[in-house]
This record gives structure tokens, sequence and C-alpha cells, in this order.
């Protein structure tokens, strides 16, 4: 009956694969993010808004590179390469493969002067494709000229 | 102190082809590793993996059911509470001492040579999720799938023990496509370190061995803050809340939402000790409560409230004629809920009470979610029984999931929050 037991337990370790195996998940790799198209992360990394009016850089992550739990970021938003400051900066993180953001699910940046917002933090809570979404707008009585918007995806690996 | 001298000399030697080799016997003794994984062996520690065979919780356990039906029971428990006992032939042993906790430490808990060599094959080889291990020369080192956290089959290491939390997980958005997360990556967390403290360790990315779920040690355990602070980590990135509220002279109407989006299977688990509640109060605007529901004290068994609108958050056993039982050899059945995963066809999983208040208008209205690892009933019967310490029982945690911490007032009119 103890025999049993042990020879069951060890039998069932190997006899439970659902689905097929995944193997291209390399140790210390990015297993939690396989096969999904996401950015690159490195310090620094910039994108020009879907507006084309503003541009986004990620100066400054902690962690660096964003992780699973509290993260803070420091933002460059540039106009025609200068600063911008005074802007309402929003950041939208969310996991798209299962539905979900964070708690709570904005959070507004500080405007720290020179075009730098910093913003955090905000908890990741899980590893996997984290899709960010970030807006600015409002520096100006002309919003039209000084409002946008873009998107990064990062793997958190956790 | 050979063996001593021996783990010693494994971490210590400049060439790590030269270490002198660890006997079989250092290998089962957890001890031995802290010497060259002393990150690992310090968070494994204070794990409940460490903990499971001197959890006195059920220690008492085994020896009321053993007193009560006759049965030998610990070595039932044995296989994922001691699992190196079987294979060091100390089943036989455990007939009568009416628990686990007399076992030497090569088969207290789950031990690193259980989970790394022997839940594979008992060849002294040390597996890990590591697709190149540095030979040290100490041990054997071999990579293995079922340790390896980004890959599927890592799951049926854990759910080899953890069966209901598998199934649950199976069919969660957790085990499928894009989302896929394993165990292991959420009760693993990952940080770059070395494998191992020895000369020219290569970089790794590692992970953590404290493996935080929701049960915490009773007793001197070591790493306890670092545990606490873990499991509730856990605990609040696990829900979202909402609370809305109508307020009314007449009738408020008082509604509370909860999802369960970072636990890859039930919440709180399957787990039938476990016991989470709803807590709802409102006050006028005088500062008086004028409503609750949930509102129990630290040291208050929920069996003990006067409260037939609780919103209770676990699974109850019930005997055959369906009265609350709290030891699995009297129950007949159970009954309860817990907050299922999100799985493929909703993507979400919402879950909401409603309740009335009636004839008082709310000034304040707050929210919590609270949780007991083990409801304080199974502390007070095994006290009764004489099997188990006051002073254990009393300890028995009541945790708080603070992301459910939220709060109404009448300024907000009829709304939600957040």
């Amino acid at each position: 009956m103890r025999a049993s037991q042990t020879a069951l337990l060890i039998l069932c370790i190997g006899c439970n694969n659902p689905r097929d195996s995944d193997d291209s998940g390399a140790p210390g790799g990015e297993a939690a993010c396989d096969g999904e198209p996401v950015d690159e992360y490195t310090p620094g990394i910039e994108r020009l808004g879907e507006g084309g009016r503003l541009s986004f850089a990620v100066e400054d992550a902690a962690p660096d590179p964003p992780d699973e739990g509290d993260n803070t970021w420091r933002l460059l938003l540039t106009q025609g390469g200068a600063g911008l400051d005074g802007a309402e900066v929003t950041l939208v993180p969310t996991m798209p493969a299962h539905g979900h953001g964070t708690s709570p699910e904005s959070f507004q940046g500080q405007d720290r002067g020179d075009g730098r917002y910093e913003i955090g933090p905000f908890d990741l809570i899980m590893p996997g494709v984290w899709r960010f979404e970030i807006a600015a707008g409002g520096a100006s009585s002309d919003e039209s000229d000084e409002s946008d918007e873009v998107v990064f995806t990062f793997c958190v690996e956790g | 102190m050979v063996t001593a001298l021996l783990i010693a000399l494994a971490c210590t030697g400049d060439d790590p082809l030269e270490v002198a080799p660890l006997s079989r016997e250092a290998l089962l003794d957890p001890a031995s590793c802290a010497e060259c994984h002393p990150d690992h062996y310090r968070e494994w520690s204070g794990s409940m993996h460490a903990y499971a065979a001197v959890n006195p919780i059920m220690d008492a356990m085994i020896a009321l059911g053993e007193r009560e039906t006759g049965a030998p029971m610990a070595a039932d428990c044995a296989p994922c509470h001691a699992p190196m006992a079987a294979p060091l032939g100390l089943l036989d042993d455990l007939d009568g001492l009416g628990g686990l906790d007399e076992l030497p430490a090569s088969a207290s808990g789950v031990t690193c040579f259980w989970c790394h060599s022997a839940s594979v094959a008992d060849d002294g080889v040390l597996r890990g999720g590591i697709e190149d291990p540095l030979f040290t020369g100490a041990h054997e080192s071999a990579y293995s799938s079922l340790h390896d956290r980004g890959e599927y089959a890592s799951v049926d290491l854990c759910g080899s023990c953890h069966i209901e939390t598998l199934f649950e997980w199976q069919s969660s958005i957790f085990a499928e496509g894009s989302g896929t997360l394993t165990c292991g990556e959420c009760h693993m967390d990952g940080v770059d370190g070395v494998a191992a403290a020895t000369e020219g360790a290569p970089g790794r990315r590692v992970h953590g061995h404290g493996m935080p779920g929701l049960s915490l040690a009773l007793t001197e355990h070591p790493e306890r803050d670092a545990q606490r602070e873990g499991v509730l980590d856990e605990l609040d990135s696990s829900l979202l809340a909402e609370l809305c509220v109508m307020p009314d002279e007449s009738v408020s109407l008082v509604q509370v939402t909860l999802e369960n989006i970072a636990a890859g299977h039930r919440w709180s688990s399957s787990s039938r000790d476990r016991r989470a509640w709803v807590e709802v109060v409102a006050w006028d605007s005088a500062g008086a409560v004028i409503w609750s529901t949930g509102a129990a004290g630290d040291d208050q068994p929920l069996s003990g409230l006067d409260d037939p609108e609780l919103w209770m958050i676990g699974f109850q056993m019930v005997d055959e004629g369906g009265e609350p039982v709290y030891m699995p050899w009297r129950a007949e059945g159970f009954g309860g809920e817990t907050l299922p995963p999100s799985d493929l066809q909703s993507n979400a999983s919402h879950v909401s009470r409603a309740w009335r208040i009636h004839d008082a208008l709310p000034d304040r209205v707050s929210l919590r979610v609270r949780v007991r690892p083990v409801a304080l009933d199974v502390g007070a019967i095994l006290v009764e029984e004489g099997e188990l310490a006051p002073e254990i029982a009393a300890a028995l945690p009541t945790l708080e999931v603070e992301a459910t911490h939220l709060e109404w007032t009448a300024d907000l009119g009829s709304a939600c929050v957040p």
C-alpha cells in the first residue's frame, strides 16, 4: 500500500501533459512571452506618437528592464526635439492575453521639468506580454498640436 | 564532521572541476545545499515545503485522526508532506507516532533532494532548469524540463501533490496560448544571480525557492517575515474589487464585485481549511455603524458569526447530516464557493453579491476581503481535543487583501469605486 502510494506519486510526475509541450522556452530566457511580438526594451527606447506630434522615450526604468512587481519609469516627452513641460501624461498598463490591467488602472505622470515625467510605482502583477499605452496632452491651449499617444509592448520575464 | 569538510571543500576550490564530490548522505540533507546554494537554501528553509512535516496543525490532525479512526494516517500524508520518507524506508517507523515531526532532516518536508533528484530518479543526479549546468564536482547536474518553469512540463512536478490546483489551472487562461504561465512563473519570482556560489559561476536567471502561497508557519521557523511579505504580495495582486453603493433613505443597495485576476487556480485554492470572506461596513453621518456583514474580529471564527448574509469564499466540509465539520475523516462531502480563474471562454471571472440596507442612510461604506489560511475552527477543535497547544491555535493568522480595501462616501452619490 505504502510502496504503491510512492510509486503513484512518482508516476504522476510526467503523466499529465494536457497539451503539446512547448520546448522553445530557454532557461533564463523569456519563456513567458514565447512567440509574442514585443518591443525589445533598451534604456531610452523612443517612439513617435501615433499622431506624429510628440515623441515618447522611456528614459529610465526601475527595475531595468521592466519586471514583475513595482515599476517606476522616467519618460522624456519632446516636440520638435525640445522637452515638453506641463503636459498631462497618463500610463495604462494592460495584459492583453489575460484581459486585465493593473489596480489602479491608470497612472499619472509627475512633471519633473525639461520634458521629463515620472510615473509609478505601477505593479506588474505577473510575467508575460504587457502593453503600455501612454497618452500626453493639455500642455497648451491648442491641444491638437500637443496631444498624442503611443504604445510600447514589453516582455516582463518575472 | 567529514560531511561538513567535504561540503566546505566542494565550494572553496579555485578550480570548479576539482571540488570534492558530496556523499549520498550529504546530498540528502538540505543543510548541505546551503554551502554552494546559500540563497536557494535560505529561501527554501522559510518555505512551507520546509515546514511540511513539522506543521503543528497537520501533526495534530494526524494524531486526532489516528485516535478517532484507529487507522494509521502519518504514512498516508508522507508522500506529499515528507516524500523522502518512503525512499529512505522510514514509513514503517511512522506507525503510531501521531505525526511526521520526528523524521530526520533528510526526510522532513519537501527536501531539495526530493524535488531535484528523487522525484524523477533517485540516481544522485541533481536536476534543474538550466540547460548548461556548470560541472562543479560536488554532484552530477542535469537539465530537466520538470524544473524549468518556462516549460509546460514543469507543472507536473508541482501538480504531483497540488493535484486539485493543477486541474483548476488546466481549465484556466493560464494554461493555454499566449497567456500561459506555469506554477513556477507565479510562485517562483525570477532574479538575475548565480545558481551556485562557486568560483567562475556564470550569471543565470535564478528563481525564488520560498514559493509563497497563502500558508504561514505558526511556530519558530526561518525567514518568517520574508515569507509573510511574499504571501501578502501574492494576495494583494490576486483580486480586483469594485464597491457600488446606491444610497436611499428607505432602501440602499450595496454591491461588491470580485475578480480573480492573478491566481491561475481557484481563489483562495480548493483547500477545505481555507476561509476568505467579504467584510462590508456602513456608517451613518454621525459615525455609527448602521449595517455590516463579515465583521469578524481577528480571533473570531466565522462559525460564531450571526450573519446570514455573510459572503464566505471557501469550501465547507459537511457530515452526512449536512452539518459543518472540520476534520476530513468526519466529512461526507463539502459545499461552498471559491473564485474561479479566468477561462478561455469568458476571459474574465467576475463574481458579485448585493445587499440591502433598510431605513438608514449610509454616509460611508467600506469593503475589504479577509482570508485565513486555516479556519480558526480547525485550531479550536484540535485544542479542545488536546492535540494542539492553545498558543499555536492563537497564532493562526487573519490576512487582508489590501487591494480590496475600498471606501465609498456619500459625496460620490450613486457610484462605484474605484
